[in-house]
């Protein structure tokens, strides 16, 4: 094998160890890249998206505006804990 | 002349101080092996009742795993185990092995010093947020690209995959370690004689540091077969025989796990055939670090 052959074969097999080194920190990158998108990513979606209709509804599945409600069911309302979605 | 009296006035001293770091030293080596002999005495007494129901032969020969009509045979537990740690090694060793040449041969010391932290940074990330990383990202990354209706939800090949990924810094940074430790005067001999970089790492750094490297790919093959969060949540529940890798299978530790995890009856045979499983894997682990440390001796260089 001459000189150049054995040069071109040196420099190939350079740039597979260096390939293997850059896999595995794309490894790491991908990797931490999905822990925080699974964190940081889901408070950020939950805050972006629109925000759920927290009005109460009547008998009829009309949405009453709280500030229509007495004071007792309102009081009521706050004491039964139930999430605004959950309606009346 | 005054050290030398000096030195001699020392020679008959008592030296407390001295004997509380033996002792201390004596006490803390008996802890670790009588531990280990406790693991393994627990491990043979609770495993012991199992296999006075079931015999060896029927424990390794068995091609179904189901407490629950008595069936033990473990090899479809020991077959998800081996698939899984044969594409760990895969990825792994190639891997680990080309990127600790680059450290080692190619890489400026400034990028080394760089690279080699950040890749051992990987190592010390839970193995359960890898097993997570297997399910939420490899998976469909695999049914994306071989079909939703060929890969199943939990699979060995994704497990395998990451599990690859997990045991990656570790062979690359115990070979870069061998490969650092071979003499220089070694390499630049070579390089006296013509030798392209190449050639001086595959034909000599590399056989000269063939022990630590071997050593390294067992320890690495080890810790693939002791591997439990990734296949616990990658690779599915329930044993299958089978070598396909898209397929669900339940590994030995997965199974432990599992099983383990809920209602079972002390002294119950499924309860100690966990024993069984235990026992069996240490003899595994056990005789890849004897095979590691025969290699290590065998292939074992001393330079002045």
């Amino acid at each position: 094998m001459n000189l150049a052959q054995r040069h071109s074969r040196s420099s190939i097999m350079a740039t597979i160890f260096f390939g293997s080194t850059v896999f595995a920190v794309l490894c790491l990158a991908t990797l931490l890249f999905t822990v925080f998108n699974q964190t940081a990513g889901y408070v950020l979606l939950e805050y972006t998206t629109a925000k759920a209709d927290v009005l109460p509804l009547d008998a009829n599945g009309v949405p009453v505006p709280l500030e229509s409600l007495d004071a007792s069911a309102l009081n009521s309302r706050r004491q039964s804990g139930r999430s605004p979605t959950q309606g009346n | 002349m005054t050290n030398i009296q000096y030195s001699t006035d020392l020679a008959g001293k008592r030296r407390p101080a001295e004997a509380m770091i033996h002792y201390f030293l004596f006490f803390a080596a008996t802890v670790s092996i009588l531990t280990t002999v406790g693991i393994v005495g627990t491990l043979g007494k609770e495993a012991f009742p199992f296999f006075a129901k079931v015999s060896i032969w029927e424990f390794l020969t068995t091609l179904h795993w189901q407490p629950q009509i008595d069936e033990f045979g473990i090899l479809p537990l020991f077959t998800a185990t081996l698939v899984t740690s044969v594409i760990a090694m895969c990825i792994a060793l190639p891997v680990g092995l080309a990127s600790a040449v680059y450290l080692s041969e190619y890489a400026p010391p400034k990028l080394r010093n760089i690279l080699k932290p950040v890749l051992e940074v990987l190592a010390g990330i839970p193995s359960v947020v890898y097993g997570f990383f297997a399910l939420q990202t490899v998976t469909p990354i695999l049914q994306g690209v071989f079909g939703s209706d060929k890969v199943d939800i939990y699979n060995t090949l994704s497990a395998g995959l990451v599990m690859g990924v997990l045991i990656l810094p570790l062979i690359s940074s115990m070979c870069e370690d061998a490969l650092s430790s071979v003499p220089k005067a070694l390499r630049e001999g070579a390089y006296a004689l013509g030798a392209t970089k190449l050639e001086v790492s595959l034909t000599i750094v590399i056989p000269a540091a063939l022990s630590g490297i071997s050593a390294a790919f067992i320890v690495g093959l080890s810790r693939a077969v002791g591997e439990t969060m990734i296949v616990a949540l990658a690779a599915g529940s329930g044993s299958n025989l089978t070598l396909n890798p898209f397929k669900s299978a339940e590994t030995m530790t997965g199974h432990i796990v599992r099983i383990s995890g809920g209602d079972l009856s002390y002294d119950s045979i499924d309860y100690n055939s966990l024993f069984a499983i235990g026992l069996f894997l240490f003899v595994i682990t056990l005789s890849l670090n004897a095979l590691s440390s025969h290699l290590v001796r065998k292939y074992q260089e001393v330079y002045e």
